[in-house]
């Protein structure tokens, strides 16, 4: 074979080429690990000037919307102890979990991350966090609204119990007491809001907030028959929505929480007149055509923008709903909100709603600055920084913060004034599981579309519930 | 080997003059020319493809250590599961192999239909355009038109198509259809969300289709339907005897890749309904993106769903070849 010395030029450039790329890039990609430079991403020009300031932290969220309120924060602590804090938003859930995930294989986790509050147990198991079980002290406890940090940034008995039960649990070596994070958003689900407007159209007082689901079942009536204007929006294209923020909070006043947690441990039915009567009524809202039209296929932002724009009465969200309806344009005045209200005869005549945790911070295993990731943290958790993150993005801290519309907004001040100390969430000890989650979310979606009946789908939830508490060594006492 | 003739292929090497490097190099230049397409494919093609495979037998959420080189799988986040992965969605989770199989169901309905309409409305097509004289050009680059659009675009532009308040109905209300109207919506009611996903799908693969039939017409000899005209053939009986035998090649490349891509896809019912309503639109292929990227990440789940698709896939290729390899060898 005779190859021309052109073409043998070519080749042995076609083979050197990637080899000197790739020899010129190892050494920039492995840099800042054999440095004092803090991440693998960070460029040049910031490291050497961040060596002479000292070191830069890293932090990594998915809210995008969170960034502003981050950096207001990172910019006061910049000034307090001369350590920059960059904030990079990763967006949607997926490919922030993606991004994680490959990360921590990799060793290039930031040195702080956000991430969903009881999610952390798994980046903990992995050694991927540094515990902090002994950093957060009484002081700094105290700052947290009851039932966020205990109940899910620390490792309950409750929690460790089932997932040691559970063949699959993927964190069974923490321990109950351990914490690898802290939060720093809260929030709940559960709230309705009611376009004023679109009540005063229909007749309707629009500050009167309805007692029962009745009531509302009633309002959402009348606005359908006086306006046409559909009663009820909410994103139901994610089937958490209808099982989350309006079928547990029904249940659980319906229900009372001992035989709440009873149902879903395993121990009482879906058929029990209490969990029965709450898929009555959801299913009441299609057949009586209250929903907004293409309901299954509108998401929870869809859902809220299409409520901004009066194409339904209420919708359903949370606490974080306000601010974003806010951003779309509607006026906190012509606003009414109120939590789901019971039905009629249940075991509580309101719903108390307290603050869960919903975002948690932690500092990686693999931070050269662990110290300071940690002092950041804390310097977060502080009720002015909080109040100034909670007024910059307007959503709800998980620290008590000054009732005072002058630091965190008078958008937060109506929400935060209705909550309460204690719900019945926060006793709660029901494990909703996999299988029979999927089974309930699905049927309430097939209540829209006419392919189940409460009374069958009661029946689908128990059989799974059943096989499932089985699978685990029988129901949960 | 005896002694006598080591010796002799031991003196004869001897005598031999060796080759310079260069030589060397140019002798075996054919082999350093694909080498880095062989490192390439040994590395992210062969290695994805085992790392995959051992993966499927495994439980692992993508935190913690599993490598296949050198072995490694650290407990509690990766543990080895055997064959309950597969069991799990194939039969032995009632509600998750529910959702496969009803995912599969819909799969399958997909494959036959897209691909079929796709060669029922590809076909006539390219014959018109074959034969248009003046301005076939500007038919070409019409027709290529969807092809050469944003996947992500188009998708929006159909949902929009579909809303309750959206082009169709707007149309079908103006010609005095209202009654065909889709009130939640196409894609938001059960019995028309699957059909709606798979005009979209044709729609996308018709051009490409087109355009190799028109290939394909442009080789077969014009002796052929001269002589037939001879013989008293209709253009009907041309399109049988002639056209379509002919272009039979094409058509399984056509078919072959329509199902692959039906089978594996799933960026389209993602971006459109997200497997809704109430799971009327899901698809394998969601299925393996949810367990591998949603909440839970079950890597080892979305691996062994991944093989289970692979199977189907290779099964139904091995099949549509033997079927119509047989028929073009007749």
């Amino acid at each position: 074979m005779n190859v021309p010395r052109r073409v043998l030029g070519q080749l042995s450039l076609t083979l050197l080429i990637p080899l000197l790329v790739a020899a010129c890039g190892a050494p920039a990609a492995t840099a800042p690990q054999a440095t004092t430079a803090p991440q693998a991403n960070a460029t040049a020009a910031p490291v050497a000037a961040t060596i002479a300031a000292g070191p830069e932290l890293t932090m990594w969220t998915w809210k995008v919307f969170h960034v502003p309120g981050l950096e207001a924060v990172a910019k006061n602590f910049e000034a307090k102890e001369g350590i920059k804090v960059k904030i990079t938003a990763f967006n949607p859930d997926e490919v922030y979990r993606t991004k994680i995930t490959t990360s921590a294989q990799s060793g290039d986790l930031p040195d702080i991350l956000s991430y969903w509050s009881g999610g952390q147990w798994e980046l903990a198991a992995t050694d991927q966090l540094m515990e902090m079980t002994t950093d957060v002290d009484p002081a700094w406890k105290a700052n947290f609204l009851s039932g966020t940090y205990e109940k899910s940034s620390t490792m309950t008995q409750s929690t460790y119990d089932t997932c040691q039960k559970d063949p699959k649990c993927t964190y069974k070596n923490i321990k109950v007491g351990q914490s690898f994070s802290v939060p720093y958003l809260a929030g709940q689900a559960f709230f309705v809001y009611a376009n004023k407007d679109i009540l005063t159209k229909a007749g309707l007082d629009p500050n009167k907030a309805p007692t029962t689901a009745e009531e509302w079942m009633d309002m959402m009536k009348t606005v359908k028959a006086k306006t046409g204007t559909p009663g009820f929006v909410t994103g139901e294209q994610n089937p958490d929505v209808l099982h989350y923020w309006l079928f547990n909070p029904m249940l659980m006043t319906s229900c009372g929480v001992e035989k709440y947690d009873a149902i879903y441990n395993g121990n009482l039915t879906f058929t029990d007149p209490c969990a029965l009567n709450v898929f009555k009524w959801i299913n009441e809202v299609q057949t009586n055509d209250l929903w907004m039209p293409n309901i299954l296929q509108t998401n929870i932002d869809p859902a809220d923008v299409a409520f901004s724009q009066g194409k339904a009465a209420f919708d359903l969200g949370g606490t974080y709903t306000l601010g974003f309806l806010v951003a779309q344009g509607m006026k906190t005045e012509n606003l009414l909100s109120f939590a789901v209200p019971p039905l009629k005869g249940s075991a509580y005549s309101k719903l108390e709603v307290s603050a869960f945790a919903l975002i948690d911070a932690m500092v990686t295993k693999n931070s050269k600055h662990q110290k300071e990731a940690l002092s950041f943290i804390k310097f977060l958790n502080t009720p002015e920084q909080m109040a100034l993150f909670a007024k910059t993005v307007g959503d709800f801290p998980a620290v008590k913060v000054p009732l005072d519309a002058n630091k965190i907004g008078p958008v937060l001040l109506g929400l935060m004034s209705a909550f309460s100390d204690k719900s019945p969430f926060d006793t709660s000890k029901a494990q909703i599981l996999d299988e029979p989650g999927k089974v309930l979310k699905l049927g309430l979606q097939q209540f829209i579309t006419k392919e189940t009946t409460p009374d069958e789908l009661v029946k689908k939830i128990d059989a799974a519930n059943k096989a499932a508490w089985d699978a685990k060594g029988g129901p949960l006492k | 080997m005896g002694h006598a003739q080591a010796g002799a292929v031991s003196r004869s090497s001897l005598g031999k003059k060796r080759k310079p490097l260069v030589q060397h190099i140019r002798d075996n230049a054919g082999i350093l020319f694909v080498l880095p397409a062989v490192i390439t494919f040994l590395v992210f093609g062969l290695y994805t493809v085992i790392y995959s495979v051992v993966l499927s037998f495994f439980r692992w959420n993508g935190f913690g250590k599993f490598s296949i080189l050198p072995f490694a799988c650290d407990p509690p986040a990766c543990q080895f599961a055997g064959l309950d992965n597969f069991a799990y969605f194939l039969y032995k989770e009632p509600t998750m192999s529910g959702f496969f199989w009803q995912a599969l169901q819909h799969n399958l309905i997909m494959a036959v239909v897209v691909t079929t309409g796709t060669v029922l409305i590809a076909l006539p097509i390219a014959i018109a355009l074959n034969r248009a004289g003046r301005g076939q050009t500007t038919y070409r680059l019409l027709i290529m038109l969807p092809m050469v659009t944003a996947g992500i675009a188009v998708y929006y532009v159909w949902s929009f198509i579909y809303e309750p308040d959206g082009l169709l109905n707007s149309v079908l209300k103006t010609l005095g259809l209202g009654f065909m109207q889709a009130k939640q919506g196409w894609l938001g009611q059960v019995d028309t969300a699957l059909p709606a996903l798979m005009v979209v799908m044709i729609w996308g693969a018709v051009p490409s289709a087109t355009i190799l039939y028109l290939a394909g017409l442009q080789t077969i000899d014009k002796d052929l339907y001269e002589a037939s005209i001879i013989d008293g053939a209709t253009p009907w009986q041309q399109l049988w005897q002639i056209t379509w035998p002919l272009l039979l090649p094409v058509t399984v490349v056509i078919i072959i890749t329509s199902i692959n891509g039906v089978l594996q896809g799933y960026e389209m019912v993602y971006l459109m309904t997200y497997g809704g309503p109430a799971g009327h639109t899901e698809v394998v292929g969601l299925q393996i993106f949810k367990y591998g990227f949603g909440d839970q990440r079950q890597l080892g789940m979305a691996s062994a769903t991944s093989w289970a698709l692979f199977v189907l896939v290779f099964a139904v290729a091995v099949v549509n070849l033997r079927l119509f390899r047989s028929r073009t060898e007749a």
